[in-house]
C-alpha cells in the first residue's frame, strides 16, 4: 500500500489543480483577513465593547469556518471523484492493477492519501481563519476546545471524499463528482433546515435535518465541530449564529460518521474488486 | 503447463467476448494470438491477468488461480493502451515498478539502467513522460513490464506505436527474452511479426478459439503453386487434384495448395500426362496471412 500512497502523493503534488487550489486558498484568506481588518479598524475593544467584540468575533469565526467547508468540500469532491475512475478512463489502471498490488491496496491507499491531504488542508485552513479572528477581535478561546473542533472539522471533508471515492470506484469521474456534490448539497440544505427548526423549536423540522445528516453527515460534523471549537466562551454566540449550531448534533453522530466512512470504504473495496477493468 | 484454461468464458450481458476458450501453454513458448479487432484477444489476456473476471470456466497460471498475487509478481504485462503517469519521469515510473515488483533496493538502479538500455531509452529517463513521443511511451511501458525478468510476459499489440526500426527492436527484445526462458503471450495484428517471433499460434474470432498449436502445424500446408497452362478444354484434371488440392482456377492459371513440397512435381507430371501444356510454374510459400484469412473467412 505504501507504493500507492507514495504515488498518489506525487500525483497530488504534481497536479496543477492542487497548485491552483493553494493559490485560491491564499486569495480567500487574504480577502477574509482584509475584511476583518476593515471591520475592526478604528474600533475600540475595551470595556463593554470588548465583550461585544467577542460576540461579533465568534460570529465571524463561524462564518469563516462555514465558508471554509465549501473549499474543503470542493477539494474532497474533486479529489475523490477521479481517484479511481480517472485511472480507468486514462488506462493507467491496467498497468497498476496488473502489478502485484491488490485492488484493496489501490482503493485504501488512494483513500488514505487523499483523506490525509484534504484533512490537513482543512485543518490548516480553519486554523488560519481562527488565527485571523483571534488577531483582529482579540478573541478569547479555549485552546483545547478549539483544537478538538479543528480535529472534527478535518473529518468533514473525509466523509465527502469517501462517497466520491466509492462512486469513483464503480462509475465515471463525472458521475462520482455529481453524486458527491448532490449529497453535499443535501446535507448543507438539511443542516440549514435543522438549524431553522431548532430556532423555531420545531422537532419535525429538526428531524428532517437529522435524516439528511444520516444520508450525508458532513454538515452535522461541521455543526459539531464549530460547537465544540467555541467551548464555553463562544457557546452563546455560536448558538445564535446562522453559521453556528443552534441544534448541536450529539457525539453519536461522530461515531456514526466514523462508521459511515469505514463502511463506505469497505463497500468501495468490495465493488472495485468485482469490477472488470 | 504455465497457462491452462478450460472453457473460459466472458460475457457482457448478451455479448460474448470469449467463449469456451481452452488453451494450454508450456514454458518457454512464444505464443501468438491472432484475430481481428473485437475478436476477444485483449479480453482473454485481461482474464488471465485477473483484470477481468471470467463468467464461467476454469483457468490457472503457474498452477495458481487467476488473480493470484504470487503468480502476478512473476508476470509482466504491456497493455494495448500503454498509458503511463504523465507527471512522472521515466526513471520514476521504473522505480515505482521496481518497488511494486519487490526488486531489492540495491539492485534497482542497475536493473533499471539495463532495462532502459534494452528498450533504447537510456539517457532519456529524467524526462517527464508527457515529453515522450508515443513510441517512447510504448518502449517505457515495455521496460516496466520486463524490469523484473518475468516468467510469463503478456504483450498486447507491443509495436502499435512504433516505426519499422522500433518494431524490429521489439522483435529483437522478444528474442532476447525467449532465449532467457521467458514465456511470451503475444497479441498482435501484425501477422509478419507473429510469424517471425512465435513458436505457437492461436486464432480467435468472435470470442472463439478456432485453432491453436505449434506454428509448424499451420505452416505445414503452406505451399501454394500457380501453374500457367494452355487451353484446358480437352484436359481432364485427375479427381484427387480437383477434390483435394485445387483451390481455384483463373484464366490459364491453376492454383494449388499442397502439403508436401514433393507434391509439386507430381502435380505437374499428372497435368502433362493428362494433356495440359505447362508454360510456367510459380511456387510460393504461404504465410500466416493466408492461413489467417482462410480461418477468418471460415
Amino acid at each position: 500500500m505504501t507504493h500507492i500512497i507514495r504515488l498518489t502523493l506525487k500525483e497530488i503534488i504534481n497536479k496543477r489543480i492542487f497548485h491552483m487550489g493553494l493559490i485560491l486558498t491564499a486569495v480567500y484568506l487574504l480577502l477574509y483577513g482584509t475584511g476583518l481588518h476593515y471591520m475592526v479598524k478604528d474600533r475600540v475593544m475595551t470595556g463593554d465593547q470588548f465583550w461585544y467584540a467577542q460576540e461579533v468575533g465568534y460570529q465571524f469565526l463561524t462564518m469563516g469556518w462555514y465558508f471554509s467547508t465549501f473549499l474543503s468540500g470542493a477539494l474532497a469532491i474533486l479529489s475523490g471523484s477521479g481517484s479511481i475512475s480517472r485511472e480507468i478512463e486514462s488506462g493507467t489502471i491496467l498497468t497498476l492493477a496488473s502489478r502485484p498490488i491488490s485492488r484493496k491496496a489501490i482503493v485504501t491507499g488512494k483513500f488514505l492519501t487523499y483523506s490525509a491531504v484534504t484533512a490537513v488542508y482543512s485543518g490548516i485552513l480553519v486554523a488560519a481563519i481562527t488565527l485571523l479572528v483571534i488577531h483582529y477581535f482579540k478573541l478569547l478561546v479555549d485552546p483545547m476546545s478549539l483544537l478538538s473542533g479543528i480535529g472534527l472539522f478535518m473529518l468533514m471533508p473525509v466523509v465527502l471524499l469517501a462517497v466520491a471515492h466509492l462512486v469513483s470506484a464503480i462509475w465515471s469521474t463525472l458521475a462520482a463528482g455529481v453524486t458527491a456534490f448532490m449529497l453535499y448539497a443535501t446535507a448543507t440544505i438539511g443542516g440549514f433546515i435543522e438549524q431553522m427548526g431548532a430556532l423555531m423549536n420545531n422537532p419535525d423540522i429538526i428531524n428532517v435535518g437529522i435524516i439528511s445528516s444520516l444520508i450525508m453527515p458532513s454538515d452535522a460534523l461541521y455543526r459539531l465541530a464549530v460547537s465544540i471549537a467555541g467551548g464555553k466562551l463562544g457557546q452563546g454566540a455560536i448558538a445564535f449564529s446562522p453559521f453556528g449550531a443552534t441544534s448541536t448534533p450529539s457525539t453519536a453522530m461522530l461515531i456514526y460518521a466514523l462508521l459511515y466512512v469505514v463502511l463506505i470504504l469497505i463497500l468501495a473495496i468490495h465493488l472495485f474488486q468485482k469490477r472488470d477493468l | 503447463m504455465l497457462i491452462e484454461t478450460t472453457n473460459l468464458t466472458k460475457q457482457y450481458g448478451d455479448h460474448v467476448a470469449c467463449q469456451n476458450i481452452c488453451l494450454s501453454l508450456e514454458e518457454g513458448q512464444v505464443f501468438g494470438l491472432l484475430g481481428p479487432n473485437g475478436a476477444g484477444k485483449s479480453t482473454l489476456v485481461k482474464m488471465l491477468l485477473g483484470l477481468v473476471h471470467a463468467t464461467s470456466g476454469q483457468a490457472s497460471i503457474m498452477g495458481a488461480p487467476l488473480g493470484d498475487r504470487e503468480a502476478i509478481s512473476k508476470m509482466g504485462y504491456l497493455p494495448e493502451l500503454f498509458r503511463q503517469y504523465e507527471w512522472l519521469t521515466g526513471a520514476e515510473i521504473m522505480q515505482f515498478n521496481a518497488r511494486a515488483y519487490g526488486i531489492a533496493a540495491r539492485e534497482q538502479k542497475q536493473r533499471i539502467s539495463e532495462t532502459l538500455e534494452l528498450v533504447g531509452l537510456l539517457g532519456r529517463e529524467k524526462e517527464k513522460v508527457n515529453q515522450y513521443s508515443k513510441g517512447m511511451q510504448q518502449r517505457l511501458a515495455l521496460a516496466a513490464a520486463i524490469l523484473h525478468c518475468p516468467t510469463l510476459l503478456f504483450l498486447d499489440e507491443p509495436t502499435s506505436a512504433l516505426d519499422p526500426i522500433g518494431r524490429r527492436e521489439v522483435r529483437d527484445i522478444i528474442t532476447v527474452l525467449k532465449n532467457r526462458g521467458t514465456t511470451i503471450f503475444l497479441n498482435s495484428h501484425l501477422l509478419s511479426e507473429v510469424e517471425m517471433t512465435c513458436t505457437s499460434l492461436g486464432f480467435i474470432n468472435k470470442g472463439q478459439m478456432l485453432h491453436n498449436g505449434p506454428i509448424e502445424t499451420f505452416m505445414k500446408e503452406t505451399h501454394e503453386i500457380r501453374i500457367e497452362v494452355g487451353e484446358m478444354d480437352h484436359v481432364e484434371i485427375p479427381l484427387w487434384m480437383e477434390q483435394k488440392q485445387l483451390i481455384a482456377d483463373e484464366a490459364n492459371n491453376l492454383l494449388f495448395k499442397v502439403e508436401e513440397r514433393e507434391d509439386i512435381p507430381r502435380i505437374i507430371q499428372e497435368l502433362v500426362t493428362a494433356g495440359a501444356r505447362v508454360y510456367g510454374v510459380e511456387s510460393k510459400r504461404r504465410g500466416i496471412e493466408e492461413v489467417f484469412m482462410e480461418l477468418m473467412e471460415g
